[in-house]
């Protein structure tokens, strides 16, 4: 469609041309049209379907012969002027760009571009730990394959099955900009625009999902991808004198038009020697086939205003309002735990204001001051926990009692676990900076920065994150002309942050790590080390993987000794580390440098080398729940 | 644990046109990279791991039916990197007349995956052979 749209504009664009009243002396029309095709010597295949490297974005290898035609046009006639560019590679390769003005009163540009990215396909075959050995039965008698059916007794097992093994996944996207602006030749001050943006994700991919109770059952599915977002952005701006106003608003609209993947879930196992049995699931077997891995489809509209205001030449101020609704278009259903409906589509709202003032002092220096202020506000969610009472056959001679819901296996009124979920977005963020850059002496210009960032967040104790968090940045850079063949910039920034985001109760206490698992016990099963008291409630440690101080160095020289021979120095060295978290230190030292030459002997002959070396190290506490059955 | 990754990449170029009608262009560019996690270790504890061919009934007769932490220990593996790419580029052209122009065009991508797990080995050597004709009005 969107070939069929540039052909379209081109035939206009040419008609117009063509016409007597449109032509003139000026008339010009250029271009040069490419036709060609590629021939894959070899298939992307060396060892192994579905292998992707070094060509994860290159369609043609798939096959053997593509065709490859490109254009390039370009059409001046009177007050209409066109220009278009057009690459053609393979289906999933394409790329168009046009722009089209008439009488410079109607703008149009529009361009389009397609491209397909390979997926992996994980055979999940790392996720198999158990103790039962798939050819013959093991320690408790059984094989993995029989974990899944319902009165078998349950074990501690991760296990999986890739139910599509032979399926490569992909998927393209593509991304189609439509912008028109009108000029009203009676108003000058005035301009109104519209822009459309629509993005396509289509393709196949890999759906997971997991199986709890009696084991970790994972299990891969191919998924189809069908994913479209428009964008319509009606716009007006507005100049009047030293002051100019500019407003738009955006609507945009996401659906997920894939099928939708059901799966039915392994069965809950009841330990057969138990007298009682609580079961705590909140869907399994019995709950029937259940949707999985769905993208709500959603809306957002945003409303946003700008403004600028030349004082004189040597101050500008600006200013900006944003408000924007986003929608999640899937909860408005009746109430449904497992898809989070509840009859109300929730709503994330945000607000920002902005703000910025630039003076130019003197010739040699010139200052901003800029400032800024947001909030937002996300809907509470009302969870109403599944405590459904479920009936399980149990296996054969089993003195179990019956089964019993959550709440009333805890001797709790029904409802008791249900809760309203803050939301986490809920925060104002203010913003304040100031940043000068002051010419010392001809070749020698310093840069200075800095600014504050303030986060208050308001559900952070449901969320077991750190209230308030304060960062301070301050930035100095360098610029020195040493002669005319040799430049160098030297930059420094340091972060400092007081309560760096952070997960209050992430790990065990660091100083007796392990140790709040005491290991199988000497009865067969050992419930009474369940996840609460061994695992969730063990950790009292705080981690993060953000620093509270960041050291970032950087230095850049460029060295043309002679006019055929340039050449440029780069380096990078960040030192990052969290003093504030318990147990060792979270720390990051990265380096990054290298060396580019380019030799020019003369027009006719160009020639470039580089070099880049890359060194990223990271050190963290890693702290893993061994599941206990 | 640490976490480190390395990588060393090297490009070159070439223009040329040593024909006032004849343009020619080579490119190489040639990357290592290396990753690895360490010290990640957790100590073990007695099971009946059968598949691992641990037997503790000596030790523990109900064998309890728990997987060995020698799994989790495998973890450290499972993001290891090293693999190395190489791209060539060559292309010639050549213009006939004003107007009408031939080029050809060779591209070749060898990619080696020594450290193959989650996606299996990522392997793959291309070549193609693009040829091409211009009008330019």
């Amino acid at each position: 469609m969107k070939r069929i749209a540039f052909t379209v504009l081109a035939i206009l664009a040419l008609a117009w041309a063509g016409c007597p009243g449109a032509m003139a002396e000026e008339k010009v029309l250029e271009g040069e049209v490419t036709l060609g095709g590629m021939w894959t010597l070899d298939d992307i295949d060396r060892d192994e379907d579905g292998a992707v490297g070094g060509v994860e974005y290159n369609s043609a290898v798939d096959k053997n012969l593509t065709v490859d035609l490109g254009a390039d046009l370009s059409l001046r006639s009177g007050g209409l002027a066109f220009d278009g560019q057009a690459h053609y590679q393979d289906g999933d390769d394409q790329e168009y760009a046009g722009a089209l003005s008439l009488q410079r009163v109607l703008l149009y540009k529009t361009d389009y571009n397609r491209f397909m990215h390979r997926l992996g396909h994980d055979g999940l075959s790392n996720l198999e730990a158990h103790i039962f050995d798939l050819a013959a039965n093991g320690g408790g008698g059984l094989t993995v394959a029989s974990l899944g059916a319902a009165g078998t007794i349950g074990s501690a097992a991760v296990y999986h099955t890739d139910h599509n093994p032979l399926d490569e996944y992909a998927v393209t996207r593509s991304e189609w900009n439509n912008g028109v602006t009108f000029h009203i030749p009676m108003i000058p001050e005035l301009t109104l625009g519209f822009d459309h943006r629509m993005e396509k994700r289509q393709g196949c991919a890999q759906a997971r999902t997991m199986s709890k109770c009696s084991a970790c059952h994972v299990e891969g599915y191919s998924r189809g991808v069908h994913e479209v977002t428009n964008d319509y952005i009606p716009k007006a701006s507005l100049r009047v004198g030293a002051l100019g106003i500019e407003y738009s608003f955006l609507h945009r609209e996401f659906n997920d038009k894939s099928d939708d993947l059901e799966q039915t879930y392994n069965g809950l196992v009841v330990p057969a020697h138990l007298n009682s049995f609580v079961n705590r699931l909140q869907y399994a077997n019995m709950s029937g086939a259940l949707p999985f891995d769905e993208t709500p489809d959603s809306t957002k509209d945003t409303h946003t205003l700008k403004a600028r205001w030349d004082v004189n030449p040597q101050n500008v101020f600006t200013a900006g309002f944003a408000y924007s609704r986003s929608t999640n278009e899937d909860t408005g259903g009746s109430y449904d735990p497992l898809m989070g409906q509840f009859g109300k589509d929730l709503e994330l709202d945000s607000t920002s204001v902005t703000a910025k003032w630039h003076s130019r002092l003197t010739r040699a220096l010139s200052f901003n001051v800029r400032g800024s202020y947001q909030t937002i506000d996300g809907d509470d969610v009302y969870v109403d926990v599944a405590d459904d009472l479920y009936t399980i056959a149990l296996a054969a001679g089993s003195t179990a009692a019956a089964n019993r819901d959550l709440a009333t296996g805890y001797g709790l009124p029904a409802g008791y676990w249900d809760f309203t979920r803050e939301s986490g977005y809920n925060r104002d963020v203010v913003t304040a900076g100031v940043d000068a850059s002051w010419r010392i002496m001809t070749g020698v210009t310093l840069h200075g920065d800095y600014e504050l960032r303030y986060v208050d967040r308001d559900n952070a104790e449901e969320y077991e994150v750190p209230s308030e968090t304060t960062e301070h940045t301050f930035d100095i850079a360098g610029d020195w002309r040493i002669d005319r063949s040799l430049k160098l910039r030297l930059g420094y920034t340091l972060s400092l942050a007081d309560d760096a985001y952070a997960m209050d109760k992430a790990v065990c206490p660091p100083d007796v790590s392990g140790a709040g698992y005491a290991g199988p016990g000497t009865a067969l099963y050992d419930y009474s080390r369940s996840y609460y008291p061994a695992i969730y409630h063990a950790r009292t440690g705080t981690r993060s993987n953000l620093p509270n101080t960041a050291h970032e160095f950087k230095a850049r020289t460029t060295w043309s000794p002679m006019q055929l021979v340039s050449t440029s120095l780069y380096a990078k060295y960040r030192l990052a580390e969290n003093d504030e978290v318990d147990g060792n230190e979270w720390e990051q030292d990265l380096f990054t440098g290298g060396i580019n030459v380019v030799l020019t002997p003369s027009e006719k002959m160009v020639f470039s080398a580089g070099y880049n070396y890359f060194n990223d190290k990271y050190e963290s506490l890693f702290c893993i729940a061994i599941y206990d059955g | 644990m640490e976490y480190r990754t390395e990588a060393h990449t090297f490009t070159a170029g070439a223009n040329l046109a040593p024909l006032p009608k004849l343009d020619i262009n080579l490119n190489l560019a040639y990357m290592t990279g290396r990753g690895n996690i360490s010290d990640l270790k957790f100590g073990h504890y007695v099971t009946g791991d059968v598949k691992l061919g641990y037997d503790s009934s000596s030790l523990n007769p109900n064998q309890p039916l728990l997987y060995d932490t020698a799994y989790i220990n495998a973890v450290s593996g499972y993001s290891n990197l090293d693999f190395n790419e190489l791209d060539v580029t060559a292309g010639v052209s050549y213009r006939l007349t004003g107007s009408m122009g031939l080029g050809v065009s060779y591209y070749y991508t060898d990619f080696e995956d020594d450290e193959a797990y989650v996606y299996g080995e990522q392997d793959v050597t291309v070549q193609s052979l693009m040829g091409y004709m211009t009008y330019s009005f």
